[in-house]
């Protein structure tokens, strides 16, 4: 039987079948057709076919969907790829928090070194009163809020640290050298005679550091100066008190900075220039003088006064002492305070701060603003005597007055 | 003959000279492709079976025509080698292969019986009976015969099985309906004699001459669009046009067929108004047999099919 013979009577299913799939040549398409043209039966065949095709078909589409099988695969390479992902992004994350970390460090560091290098050259100052002395250099730069707070090492350590030549250079090289400050008003005065790394004049440029590092090298600051603070008022006040001339004489040039009108005052040392705080007359005016960070001063309430009142202010040179206390009044001792004796009023406004200016030579003292533009120029010995002293004396606004003998004062 | 037979003869009197004609890479190349020897086959019956499908069809030539290599390679090509492989694997009873063939689809011809008989009772039954049928329970002369011997690989299995079913389901139906009885059956009304009788028979044979003078195409269409009553949507499908072609093609081929029988009557000796008038007759005072005429050869085939 030949495949005509069988077309003849009807195509098998095969061909039936390959024709509904579309599967024939032209030539064995045609013959099938030509064969449904006229067999209803073959018609119906491929209907129906087609028909079973079709539900087949809907039913695989109606079938609950599997994943294919590449996506499965690749489920199963996601599941560590994620893991790693995540592990890189931990890792990532705690570089970063490392890196911040180790640069916080690395700030705070740097701020303490810079405040520990001065330290050796104000232990030398007692030995070379030079003018020339390391100490009496150009302050390097800090930032103000810093400046102010910075700690000061006290007399008794600065002189038995050891100075290590090194550290009189770093500072100048790792920190901006202040512009002088020429237009500096008030309080800010005062700068052209304190050096050292504890002070910041007026007008110097903000450092970059944030706000944030700030603060916390603030509370550093604030736990070290509670620390000192309360060994020294166990032990420190009371020696000061028996030897303050001693004691502050040999201090280096340490720094530092009081705004009219507060309480919190500031000992600068470095040039036996000493601005004392006023004595705690509560405690949250301790707590504010604690704060401060200040080391290296002599105590308010070590003096005691004929009016009874706390001192704000004290200064020192030699055993010439004034002492302001906290109604404005100024005193004199010849004594080192055992003898105290009012100053009558000769400026305006309320005293609220006096300091001791190393004296210049006649020829120098001449112009102070001049001094104040070349704070090398100005003496910062700590083995100065009386006659050599000058005094400055604050009023609440900011004006200054002069004084060689600590009675007799002058308006500059 | 029947496949296998023809197949015994191919591998006894053919094969050696078919063989030689055959591109023997051609036959290497099949048989990796195959993996025939997965299931089991040997190569030769493995080339066997090529020889056998390529004489069979002639190699999806015209008969009389003789294939040159590329077109038995086009040929071979064409075929589904997987599955045929896989037909001859089970055929021979190879269980793996049988394993495989169930798995894939047993299910599957299941749902298509399902769909073809429009009941899950009828479908079963016919799935079954079709299953039995592969497995060889069937045997003739003695011998088991396995109707996926006939599967030459022209198209998929699956197709083949889907067209299985459909021919044992429509025989099915068209012997049952055979015998039902004469007053259910649709026949054509008795015509009352007409007037214009000698108008009405030009007509009739005006009609009968166009609808035999269509091509294939135009004939399926109509068959299966007026006769079967066929959707668009279905005849697109077998067709593997769109629907919007099937409507477009019918519209033409209806429209072709009116023409004709417009030609027909006038050639008839009718003018143009009365080869119009007479179009326009009632369709019931016509004594023609459409189904009849446009299947008119073919009846008589598939009779011959449907007793075997």
């Amino acid at each position: 039987m030949s495949v005509k013979n069988q077309h003849e009577i009807h195509p098998d299913a095969e061909m039936l079948g390959a024709f509904a799939e579309q599967a024939l040549g032209e030539r064995e398409r045609a013959e099938v057709l030509e064969h449904l043209a006229v067999c209803g039966r073959c018609r119906q065949v491929v209907a129906l076919a087609n028909e079973a095709a079709g539900a087949e078909v809907a039913a695989r589409r109606h079938a609950p969907a599997r994943p294919r099988v590449w996506l499965r695969s690749w489920g199963l390479a996601l599941a560590p790829l994620a893991a790693v992902a995540a592990a890189a992004v931990f890792a990532i994350y705690v570089h970063e928090r490392d890196v911040e970390r180790n640069a916080e460090v690395a700030r705070v560091e740097r701020q303490q070194a810079s405040e520990k290098a001065p330290m050796p050259s104000q232990a030398q100052v007692p030995a070379t009163p030079s003018p020339a002395s390391p100490v009496e250099q150009p302050a390097p730069t800090e930032r103000p809020g810093l400046a102010r707070r910075a700690p000061v090492a006290e007399p008794d350590e600065r002189a038995s640290a050891p100075a290590p030549e090194a550290a009189n250079v770093p500072l100048s090289s790792r920190e901006e050298p202040a512009p002088p400050a020429a237009d500096a008003q008030g309080p800010e005065v005062g700068t052209q005679g304190m050096t050292g790394a504890g002070y910041a004049p007026a007008g110097t440029p903000v450092d970059k550091t944030t706000r944030a590092e700030i603060a916390v090298y603030d509370e550093e600051r604030k736990k070290d100066a509670e620390r000192e603070m309360e060994a020294r008022d166990k032990h420190l006040f009371t020696a000061k008190r028996k030897t303050p001339a001693d004691e502050h004489g040999s201090s280096g040039g340490a720094a530092g900075s009081g705004t009219a009108g507060s309480s919190e005052q500031v000992v600068v040392t470095d040039q036996q220039l000493q601005t004392q705080p006023a004595p705690a007359t509560s405690a949250g005016a301790l707590m504010r003088f604690r704060s401060s960070g200040l080391s290296g001063m002599m105590a308010p309430n070590a003096v005691h006064l004929p009016s009874e009142l706390p001192a704000v202010s004290i200064a020192h040179a030699g055993e010439w002492m004034l002492a302001i206390d906290n109604a404005g009044a100024l005193f004199f001792s010849e004594d080192s305070g055992a003898n105290w004796e009012p100053v009558t009023k000769q400026w305006t406004g309320r005293a609220v701060l006096v300091r001791r200016n190393a004296s210049p030579k006649p020829e120098e003292a001449a112009p102070p603003a001049a001094k104040r533009e070349s704070p090398g120029d100005t003496s910062g010995s700590g083995t100065v005597s009386e006659s050599d002293t000058v005094f400055e004396l604050f009023n609440d606004h900011g004006q200054v007055w002069m004084s060689t003998d600590g009675k007799i004062w002058a308006a500059r | 003959m029947t496949p296998a037979e023809s197949v015994a003869s191919v591998a006894e009197a053919e094969l050696p000279a078919l063989q030689g004609a055959m591109d023997g890479r051609l036959l290497d190349e099949l048989w990796r492709a195959s993996d025939a020897a997965g299931w089991g086959l040997e190569r030769d019956d493995f080339d066997r079976i090529l020889l056998d499908v390529g004489t069979t069809w002639n190699f999806g030539l015209a008969e009389g025509t003789v294939a040159t290599r590329p077109e038995q390679a086009s040929f071979f090509r064409g075929l589904c080698l997987g599955d045929l492989v896989l037909a001859r694997a089970c055929a021979a009873g190879n269980e793996r292969a049988w394993d495989y063939f169930i798995a894939r689809h047993r299910q599957p011809l299941i749902r298509a019986a399902i769909a073809i008989t429009g009941s899950e009772t009828l479908g079963r039954d016919l799935a079954d009976q079709l299953y039995a049928e592969l497995y060889g329970l069937n045997t003739r002369e003695g011998e088991r015969r396995c109707p996926l011997l006939s599967y030459r690989g022209r198209g998929s299995l699956m197709g083949w099985l889907r067209t299985t079913l459909a021919q044992r389901h429509v025989d099915h139906y068209r012997r049952t309906r055979r015998e039902e009885p004469l007053d259910e059956t649709d026949a054509p009304a008795e015509i009352a004699p007409q007037p214009h009788a000698g108008e009405l028979s030009q007509l009739e044979q005006a009609v009968e001459d166009a609808l035999r003078g269509r091509d294939a195409e135009e004939g399926y269409l109509l068959a299966a669009y007026y006769l079967d009553r066929q959707t668009l949507l279905q005849i697109a499908r077998v067709l593997g046009v769109h629907e919007a072609t099937v409507s477009r093609k019918l519209r033409r081929a209806t429209e072709d067929t009116r023409k004709q029988v417009l030609r027909n009557l006038r050639r008839g000796g009718l003018s143009r108004r009365a080869a119009g008038e007479a179009l326009g007759a009632d369709p019931r005072d016509l004594n023609v047999n459409l189904k009849k005429l446009l299947q008119s050869s073919q009846t008589e085939a598939f009779k011959e099919q449907a007793t075997p």
